[in-house]
């Protein structure tokens, strides 16, 4: 029973293997989680300054022409 | 164009000749680093692949000085404006200032390789002198048309000095690679064999394909 | 508009990197000598091939856009040979990993690939600082573009330089990728697959994401006009559309 599962082994022992290879490979993994990280900062600064634009277009608007009750567009 | 190459080539060499600001400079860089190597190596005489080497990042080296240089006064003092306004084809600039940073690769060449071969270099160039000389001259074109694109790169930027060697030095490489294994055989203690042809080929190729592209690309240098 | 399909594409990647990735650990055998290790393989040579096609790309692109002068070939310019460059930094990684258990070594010079990329990324790592070291942007995209067309050109010489002059000292240490058996050939080609895909997406993510600031900083202007003193353009190494 033994000697089968021993035939099986790998050529390199696989506890010293495994590291290599998962380092490898989580190396592509921080790539792409770095990456999603970066994109969140820009898209919550995208959505600050998005705000700040919507805020001042509404001033802007009201100071043209004195607008009926409106409903605020944000939640 | 010929006319034009000749008279900018002239003014080039004009320049230097009276200011000569460039090569005596390089010459005495490449004497003093053969004596910085002596001391670095701890050796009396090397041969083969040390001596290749040394020979080339030395001359390498002593080139980035010169390269450094080549559009300086020109950005400086509105050499580029004049030239612009004349009905000239602008990859004559190009041409001229490789050829020129060509000549003074082969005036450094003159003092550089007498002085390696007198402080370092191991057994006698004699007869591997031509075949040098050869591999030497296929190398400067490849540097001199490498050197004049990235000293055009920049010449406008804030840190030019700096920027220009790292951007020369990967591009040089393959320059190396080809000289350095050419000339290997060429220093070696045993008789000089000629260098392998792949090496020469190598060079040749190198210089054929930045030769082209720096004249595709020169034109969008320059515009203003 | 550059978020348009980039749902599709992201899809599309995921779904072919889990399969990859399924095929790596499952179904492709062992390799002879180097047993588990030789899985890095699938991660390691698609990163480099994706890598160098995208600085050849971003030459390509630098050629249209002395051609036609559209800032917005500049833009796709930059950000495929900022994401070849990240692309070759992790090649290098991975490489080095490779060497280590193989040989025992972080760096070896008798692996050509290995070696091409440092030289590669030296270079490119100019890029930057000299976009940054030129205050005008017109000129900046200009001479940004004739770099990446005399670096794009120099990436494939390298290749075959480097490769000449390693081939004489020792046999390749890490495998080469042709005289493959099939299984393993089928799972490399969908590795490289699932990268290529992977870079895609992550590249018009940023487009994207450039697009949309650029569209910003347009809406804020009609907004508040010129003089907006909260907005002054300092200097940038990123083109601006």
């Amino acid at each position: 029973m033994l000697a089968f599962v021993l035939a099986d082994t790998p050529a390199l022992p696989l506890h010293t293997a495994g590291k290599y290879v998962a380092g490898a490979y989580v190396v592509l993994f921080a790539i792409v989680l770095i990456y999603v990280a970066i994109m969140a900062v820009r898209l919550s600064r995208i959505e600050r300054e998005l705000g700040d634009l919507l805020k001042l277009s509404e001033r802007s608007a009201e100071a043209q022409s004195p607008p009926p009750e409106r409903e605020s567009t944000l939640a | 164009m010929r006319r034009t190459v000749a008279a900018l080539l002239h003014k080039e060499l004009l320049v230097e000749l009276r200011t000569l600001e460039s090569v005596p400079g390089m010459s005495l860089f490449a004497v003093t680093t053969f004596v910085v190597f002596h001391f670095a190596l701890n050796q009396n005489s090397v041969s083969g692949d040390e001596a290749a080497g040394i020979l080339w990042v030395t001359l390498l080296f002593a080139a980035m000085l010169g390269i450094n240089r080549l559009f300086v006064a020109d950005q400086d003092q509105g050499g580029f404006d004049a030239f612009l306004l004349a009905p000239v084809d602008r990859s004559a600039m190009l041409l001229a200032k490789a050829l020129a940073l060509l000549a003074y690769l082969v005036v450094l060449e003159l003092v550089a390789v007498p002085a390696f071969a007198l402080l370092l270099l191991g057994p006698s160039l004699g007869q591997a002198l031509p075949d040098l000389l050869v591999v030497l001259l296929l190398a400067d074109f490849g540097v001199a048309i490498i050197g004049t694109l990235v000293a055009a790169l920049v010449v406008r930027t804030r840190a030019r000095d700096l920027l220009g060697p790292l951007l020369a030095l990967p591009l040089l490489v393959p320059v190396v690679i080809g000289g350095a294994r050419a000339t290997s055989p060429l220093l070696g203690l045993t008789h000089a064999d000629s260098p392998p042809a792949r090496w020469l080929l190598t060079l040749g190729l190198y210089d054929l394909v930045f030769g082209l592209i720096a004249y595709a690309v020169f034109d969008f240098l320059l515009e203003d | 508009m550059y978020g348009r399909g980039l749902r599709t594409l992201s899809i599309a990647t995921v779904a072919v990197m889990a399969i990859a990735l399924g095929l790596v650990f499952f179904y492709a055998p062992l390799e002879a000598e180097q047993g588990f290790l030789q899985k890095i393989f699938y991660v390691h040579v698609p990163l480099a091939i994706v890598s160098l096609c995208g600085f050849v790309a971003g030459g390509l692109m630098a050629i249209q856009h002395l051609r036609t002068r559209d800032p917005r070939w500049d833009m796709r310019s930059y950000v495929t040979i900022h994401m070849s460059l990240i692309f070759a930094v992790a090649t290098l990684i991975t490489g080095s990993i490779w060497a280590k258990g193989s040989w025992g070594h972080w760096w070896v010079w008798s692996e050509p690939t290995l070696v091409s990329f440092l030289i590669v990324f030296l270079l490119y790592a100019t890029y930057q600082p000299l976009r940054f070291a030129i205050e005008d942007p017109e000129l900046q995209s200009r001479y940004a573009s004739v770099f990446a067309i005399v670096a794009g050109a120099f990436v494939p010489l390298n290749f075959l330089a480097v490769r000449l002059s390693t081939e004489y000292l020792h046999p390749r240490v890490l495998g080469s990728s042709s005289n493959l058996p099939a299984k393993m050939q089928l799972t490399f080609l969908v590795s490289l697959l699932g990268i290529a895909l992977l870079y895609l997406t992550l590249c018009k993510y940023e487009l994207t994401a450039k697009h949309t600031r650029a569209q910003l900083r347009a809406l804020r202007r009609t907004l508040v006009g010129e003089g907006d003193p909260s907005y002054r353009r300092s200097r940038s190494a990123v083109p601006s559309l």
